[in-house]
């Protein structure tokens, strides 16, 4: 098993390719570049990015092919959900404080907290396919950092595909393709306690992402932070769930979905995940119990008596 | 705000990891509802895949052999770091 380790987007990156031989062993390789190129054109915190750009100026013409399909992705996201996974939560974020890269950020900031106010709409979000044009009104900035995580996974797992079975972890983002070795083991973290797991679950393929409010975490004004905007407020999601694990088709898909069980709580957010065969999902809320999906028994591993 | 990694261990309520095992030619299976590869959502871009649609997985599940003893994570999920 080849595996390459790195930081990329913000996260600690690791990938595992099921194969030998040099091809192999380049295409791994070659990861590190792949999604460079890829964070320095999505990043927010980078002034020079093709991303910062766009939201500094409120629009920009003949985007790249990486940061329009980010952000059709990103959309889509938005409309699949009812505009509760929106990319027009930047502005909100930084007010809460996020407004740098985590390693930099002050965590007991003294700065007062606005008032609370819904987000602007996705679909306020202009674009023209045939100048790949894009323009936001003001006030509206993007960040694209869940769904290009996922997506990027997704993509990169396609990247190694020719080569063979492969597995790309974006952060605890995770994408991976059958393996004639069997299913992928994969924990999931349990955060109540230190190196602590929950479950561990068998994969064949497709994604498993994990969204929470245990991590990413700060305070403003006296009162706790998280990463996880609520667009319905602008302000940091208050529901019960306190981490929220999703199996989906794609990683994408389960960082998607997972996002959502967080923004709309254990009986909404599991309710909606009982009415979706292709997900399964398991929930730690806020007072500690953990709850699983229907579907979610299917992939854990339990011992053979 | 009470903060879960606080929580008594007793509190929590243990999710049921019962399997479905199903005895298949005499040997042990497990029944997986396996997603659909992503190799099949349509993705024609090496660089960024398109947002998937979620349709339930067609067919029958795959049985795949079920490790007798537990193994090893490869990786952990986790909110993002």
């Amino acid at each position: 098993m080849l595996s390459v380790e790195f930081k990329t987007m913000g996260c600690q990156a690791r990938a595992f390719l099921d194969a030998t031989g040099a091809r192999a062993q380049a295409a791994l390789a070659e990861l590190p570049a792949w999604f460079a190129v890829r964070a320095g054109i999505l990043s927010r915190f980078d002034p020079d990015s093709a991303l910062s750009k766009l939201n500094a100026c409120g629009m920009a013409d003949s985007v790249d092919d990486v940061l329009w399909e980010a952000i059709d992705v990103a959309l889509r996201a938005a409309a699949s959900t009812n505009g509760l996974v929106t990319p027009t939560i930047l502005p909100a974020l930084e007010a809460a404080g996020y407004d740098r890269s985590f390693d930099a950020l002050d965590r007991d900031q003294a700065a007062s907290l606005p008032p609370e106010r819904a987000v602007p709409s996705w679909q306020a979000v202009e674009r023209e396919e045939a100048t790949r044009s894009v323009r936001l009104p003001p006030g509206l900035k993007l960040d694209l950092g869940g769904t290009a995580k996922g997506s990027c996974a997704d993509a990169a797992v396609l990247h190694l595909a020719p080569f063979g079975p492969a597995l790309v972890d974006l952060g605890g983002d995770i994408a991976l393709s059958r393996s004639s070795r069997g299913p992928w083991p994969i924990a999931v973290e349990d955060t109540r306690a230190a190196q602590g797991v929950l479950e561990l679950v068998l994969l064949c393929e497709g994604g498993i992402a994990t969204s929470g409010r245990d991590f990413r975490r700060w305070r403003r004004s006296g009162r706790d932070q998280h990463h996880v905007i609520d667009p319905a407020t602008g302000a940091p999601s208050r529901t019960d769930v306190w981490t929220a694990t999703v199996i989906a088709p794609s990683a994408l898909a389960a960082e998607i979905a997972s996002k959502r069980l967080l923004l709309e709580g254990r009986s909404q957010g599991l309710a909606w995940i009982e009415g979706k065969p292709e997900l399964a999902a398991l929930v730690v809320t806020e007072a500690g119990i953990v709850l699983g999906s229907s579907r979610f028994r299917q992939f854990a591993w339990k011992e053979v008596a | 705000m009470a903060d879960p990694r606080n929580a008594a261990s007793s509190a929590r309520l243990l999710v049921s990891v019962a399997a479905l095992a199903t005895t298949l030619g005499g040997s042990l299976a497990l029944a997986i509802c396996a997603p659909q590869p992503v190799e099949a959502l349509g993705v024609d871009t090496p660089l960024l895949a398109p947002l998937p649609t979620l349709e339930p997985v067609s067919g029958q599940p795959e049985p795949i052999e079920v490790p007798a003893r537990r193994p090893n994570p490869i990786a952990v999920t986790r909110s993002s770091r």
